[in-house]
Order: C-alpha cells, then sequence, then structure tokens
C-alpha cells in the first residue's frame, strides 16, 4: 500500500451513525480506485465508511446495503474517467453522504446508476456530470435531497447540443420516491419521470434546463414548493393523472419561442393551485386535459396567461390574471367551469355588489384558430389590426370559454395580488402628483401673460 | 402601348411557368431546428434524432413530429388530404426516409419520446435486425402500420386498462428515451 493511504476498520451499527468510529478510507493525495473499490468489497452489510478528504478514483460499484460519506467538513472528490457510470448502486439501502462526483466524459451512462435498488438515501452530493446526474430504473422509495447537479463540461471546452445532455433526476418505473430540495442547472430535463408514480418532487429549484420537472405517464405525482428560472418550460406535466401541482414559483420562461410556465397536455384529474406563473411567454398552458382543478394560481406579467386547447371539463376559480399582454386564449375548449377569476383588463359591471361581474368575461378563439392554420401569422400578435378584428369577430360566442362570474377585484386570499395592486395604485398616485406638479409650475412660470 | 402589353403578357407567363414549376417540385423535408421545432400534437421539444418525424402539406408547410405515434394522431383529427409527402427517419443513419417505403419495428417496450413503441428503418433487412437483436417485437410495413392500432404503453384516460398493462412492463433496453 502507498503511504499515504491509511486504513483504519472500525464496525457501527446502524442505530448509532457517529461518524468517528466508521471505516475511513483515503488521504489527502492517493487516487487509489483499486482500493475504495476493494474497502467497499471488504465491508460488511450495514457498515458505515467515513472517507477523508482528498480525490478518489471511479467508477465504483455497491452491491451490499452500505452508508459511504466524506468526513465532517471534508471535501471528498470521485472522479470518473470512464464510460460507465461513476456510481452504481446495485442494493438495497444503500446511503451516499456528502461526496462531490466529477465525471469528465460526454458520455451515455449516469454518473450514478440506480438499478433495482430500494431505499436508497443520496444527501448531500454534489455532482457535475456529462450524462445524467441520477438515474434510477425499477427503484423505489428512495430519498434524494439537497443534491447539487449541473452540468459539467465548460461550454468553452465543448459546447453541446440541449439533447446531448442528460437529465438530473431520471426516474424510470420507479415509484414513491422523495426528491427534495435539490439545485438543478444547465442539464437537458430537471426531474423526469417515465412510468413512475407517486413520487414527491419538493422544493427544488431548477434553472437553464429544458424542462424543470417533466411528467410522462404518471400517477399521482406530487411537485410542490419547487421555483424554476430561464428554462424553456418549468413544469412539463404530460400524460399524467391524479398530480398535485402546487406552490410552485416559475418565472421568466421566456427565452425560448415555445416557453411556458407550466404545460399540462393529456393530464386528468389533477390539481394545479396557489402556483405563480410570471413573466413567461406563456403562463399556463393547458391541451386535452380533462377534469382538473386550476385554482388560486397568480399568473402575473406573461406574454399569454392562460391557453385552453382542447381542454375539457376542467374548473378555474380564484386565479389571478394580471398585467398579461394577452390574459386569455382559447380554442376548442368546452364544458369548463370558470367562475371567480380576476382578470384585470376586464371591466366588469357588478350591479348587485356580491363582488363579481353580471357580465361574463368571453374568451375569444380567432387569434389561436388563425394562428393554427397558418403559424406566420404569429407575427400579428397583438397588432392594432387583430385587436380590431377580434374585437368584431363574435362568431358562435355561445361556444367560447368564458368565466361565467369574473371578480372585481382579485381575491383577497391571495397576498400576492394585493400587494402588487398597491404598488400600482401607489406608483399611479405618486406619477400623478408629479405631473400635476409639473404642470401648476408651467403655468405659474410661463402661463401669465404679462402685460 | 402595345409594347408595354406584350410585356404584362410575357411576365405574367413566366410567374404563371415559375408557379407551375414551383407545384410539380418535389416535397423535400426540412431539417429539425432543436431550438425552435416543437411535436405539431404534444408540444414537447423535437430532438434532431430518428424519432423525429415530418410531413410537408401540399401548400409546402413543415409540420414536425417528436414520435411516429404523435404524426399518426395528426392525420387521425386532420385527415390525410393535405399531406404532400410524410417522412420517417432510418434508425441507424438518421436518413429521412418516405413513410410509404419505410419498414417499421414494434413492440410496446421499445423506448420511444411519446411511448408508441414504433421505429423507423429504411431497409426490411434493418428492422429485422433490430427486432432481433432486441430479441422481441415484429417488423411492419408502411400498409400494415395502417391497421396498427397505435396503443401507447400507459394510457392515463384509461387507467383500467393500464392496470393490466403493467405487469407485463419491465425496462429494456429499447433505444434512449428522452
Amino acid at each position: 500500500m502507498k503511504g499515504l493511504f491509511k486504513l483504519s476498520i472500525g464496525f457501527i451499527s446502524i442505530t448509532a451513525l457517529a461518524l468517528s468510529n466508521g471505516i475511513s478510507v483515503g488521504g489527502a493525495q492517493s487516487p487509489i480506485n483499486k482500493d475504495l473499490q476493494a474497502a467497499i468489497d471488504s465491508s460488511a452489510e450495514g457498515e458505515v465508511m467515513v472517507l477523508a478528504s482528498g480525490e478518489y478514483e471511479g467508477p465504483i460499484i455497491i452491491n451490499k446495503p452500505i452508508t459511504i460519506r466524506a468526513e465532517d467538513g471534508g471535501t471528498v472528490t470521485l472522479m470518473n474517467r470512464t464510460e460507465q457510470a461513476a456510481v452504481t448502486i446495485a442494493a438495497d439501502r444503500v446511503a451516499l453522504v456528502g461526496l462531490t462526483i466529477h465525471d469528465v466524459r460526454l458520455k451515455e451512462q449516469p454518473s450514478i446508476s440506480i438499478v433495482k435498488s430500494d431505499e436508497a438515501l443520496l444527501h448531500k452530493l454534489h455532482i457535475r456530470t456529462g450524462s445524467y446526474g441520477i438515474r434510477a430504473t425499477d427503484s423505489n422509495h428512495m430519498t434524494i435531497r439537497e443534491a447539487l447537479i449541473e452540468w459539467g463540461i465548460p461550454e468553452e471546452e465543448r459546447k453541446v447540443k440541449l439533447s446531448q445532455k442528460g437529465n438530473g433526476i431520471d426516474l424510470y418505473h420507479s415509484h414513491d420516491n422523495r426528491l427534495l430540495q435539490n439545485t438543478i442547472l444547465s442539464m437537458h430535463d430537471g426531474i423526469y419521470m417515465e412510468n413512475s408514480d407517486r413520487n414527491v418532487v419538493e422544493d427544488n429549484r431548477f434553472e437553464r434546463l429544458r424542462y424543470g420537472v417533466h411528467c410522462m405517464y404518471t400517477a399521482d405525482a406530487l411537485i410542490r414548493g419547487n421555483t424554476g428560472q430561464y428554462n424553456i418550460t418549468g413544469a412539463m406535466i404530460m400524460a399524467v393523472r391524479g398530480a398535485e401541482v402546487s406552490d410552485n414559483q416559475f418565472t421568466r420562461q421566456n427565452e425560448n419561442v415555445n416557453s411556458q410556465g407550466i404545460l399540462l397536455f393529456d393530464a386528468h384529474d389533477s390539481v394545479v393551485q396557489n402556483n405563480e406563473v410570471a413573466g413567461n411567454r406563456v403562463g399556463l398552458y393547458v391541451e386535452q386535459s380533462t377534469g382538473n382543478l386550476i385554482a388560486g394560481n397568480q399568473v402575473l406579467g406573461n406574454f399569454i396567461g392562460l391557453q385552453l386547447l382542447k381542454a375539457e371539463n376542467n374548473e378555474m376559480t380564484d386565479n389571478v390574471f394580471a398585467g398579461n399582454v394577452v390574459q386569455a386564449e382559447a380554442r376548442q375548449s368546452t364544458s369548463n367551469t370558470l367562475v371567480s377569476n380576476y382578470w384585470d383588463s376586464f371591466q366588469g359591471i357588478d350591479a348587485d355588489g356580491d363582488g363579481q361581474s353580471d357580465l361574463q368575461y368571453a374568451i375569444s378563439p380567432l387569434f389561436q384558430s388563425i394562428v393554427k392554420a397558418k403559424p406566420v401569422f404569429q407575427l400579428f400578435f397583438q397588432s392594432p389590426s387583430f385587436v380590431f378584428l377580434e374585437g368584431l369577430y363574435q362568431s358562435d360566442r355561445g361556444s367560447w370559454t368564458a368565466d361565467s362570474g369574473p371578480l372585481m377585484k382579485p381575491s383577497l386570499s391571495r397576498a400576492g395580488g394585493q400587494a402588487m395592486q398597491t404598488g400600482t395604485n401607489l406608483m399611479t398616485a405618486a406619477a400623478g402628483l408629479l405631473l400635476l406638479l409639473i404642470a401648476i409650475s408651467i403655468l405659474l412660470l410661463m402661463g401669465v401673460r404679462k402685460p | 402601348m402595345k409594347m408595354k402589353a406584350s410585356v404584362y403578357l410575357l411576365t405574367s407567363i413566366l410567374f404563371v411557368l415559375l408557379l407551375s414549376a414551383c407545384g410539380s417540385k418535389a416535397y423535400t423535408p426540412q431539417a429539425i431546428n432543436e431550438e425552435t421545432d416543437i411535436c405539431v400534437m404534444c408540444n414537447m421539444a423535437v430532438k434532431d434524432d430518428p424519432y423525429a418525424t415530418q410531413i410537408i402539406t401540399v401548400d409546402g408547410q413543415s409540420l414536425k413530429f417528436d414520435d411516429i405515434g404523435c404524426m399518426n394522431e395528426w392525420k387521425v383529427e386532420n385527415g390525410t388530404d393535405t399531406i404532400g409527402a410524410e417522412f420517417v427517419r432510418d434508425h441507424h443513419s438518421g436518413d429521412w426516409v418516405k413513410y410509404e417505403t419505410a419498414y417499421y419495428a414494434y413492440h410496446s417496450d421499445y423506448k420511444t419520446p411519446m411511448a408508441y413503441g414504433v421505429i423507423s428503418f429504411s431497409s426490411e433487412k434493418a428492422a429485422q435486425a433490430f427486432v432481433q437483436e432486441q430479441g422481441k417485437g415484429e417488423v411492419l410495413s408502411a400498409e400494415m402500420l395502417a391497421s396498427h392500432t397505435w396503443e401507447v404503453n400507459r394510457d392515463m384516460m384509461n387507467m383500467e386498462h393500464m392496470e393490466q398493462h403493467k405487469e407485463e412492463m419491465h425496462h429494456t433496453e429499447g433505444g434512449s428515451h428522452s
């Protein structure tokens, strides 16, 4: 063995996770791949290996239930220069804590590969990858928390197409997993779930990705409290049933011509509630989706607030649509129940004082229908002539999607909307006052004709 | 005056010729631009990969799809009258191939972007080789594809059906998924 390599062995029960007694492997500058794998191979089930700070060489394969953790306050880096996964987990109840994994090559295999292994715990990992961050197949009841996953090949070194990147966390046929407080940057999709049910995606941060969260054929996903910025789309909720998408904040998804805050496609019996979608190209996009409840969302300052396409039997209530260039567009969407939403550009009449307008807010299908037939007409988005045409177009108005009782004021329960409203009022008052002062001083100084 | 009229006549004849030349031109598929192309049906970004398909309409518009199943959906919804040509890509080379002349491999376990499980090839031999290599699936011609049921490997609209399906579903190496 090399001089710097020290190995002290101690056994520890799972219950006493005190760090000091674990096996500790490594040394300041001893990148000895063989030895890390050898230490894993010679460890007993349930053992906790504590790695001393330093650089280790991957790949490693873990095929028994053990815990590998970095020493307290130390930096343990697992380098992988091969085509294989840096870490392959092939056993139940494996835990990795506090490691930095650096996968330097552009490759197919993920940095961490989990296959048919349940109850993995990945805590506080930092993954820099040239592939997928974590890919799990047929693996259930995992917890992945506080990971930082980012694309690891610098752009100046090698510029890759978005589609050459892998997903941050990729679940296939994996159920009941918890993905919490992770930060995922500059990957393909942040969290991708296919044929995977009852997964919890909570308090994660997504930036500069294709899609922040992407569901395909999943049931009962819980997506709550996540934030996303500068992605092509914040949440791509496709082919789902029974999902809950709540308290998320997706802002500034507007750099791409196809950007959206939250997209629902082929989504059924799901709840989209209390999200904030602001400054996106399209705030909420709902297509071919049925039986969903869309309530209490703040849809602010998007180019298009809401887009409904072939969406049926959805309930939309208590949403605030404010400051969007176009509040809503709808085409071929029938039997949706829209009531008690606030549309700031709408001027209603409330004769009976119940807070709801007696006039309904109907959403014109004209622009969407024309653009569907001739996409180039998007150039006329909000052009004066088009707005005029839309005003004239009333055909078949009875079948348009409409809010039957739009609110006169944003609903009080939504603090965000209120704050914004007062803010605007104050600004308007200040501007008005300033103009008045200027006018008076002009009049006083120059307006009086001298004899 | 007479001179001017003949100039007009000549110009219009040339213009008509030009138009007819356009009309008889073969339909050619456009390259995929990953930055901007999304599937006409499902809104997903179209990757520049062999799963992408394309319809060129008679008036020259290019409709791109991320999965051949989405292209089928489009045809079901919009009919085939406006279609000038349909293209799929060879799974190995990525070359555009006419839909009618291509061969297809299908198995519900094959991974494709929208999970329709149909993969296209320029030759029957290549499709057969793929099925053999995967150890499952069947080879279909374009005519046979017309009577294909186009089931996705999991239908969220009909969950009852899905539950039965779930048992048979096991992850396999059938190409990469998005």
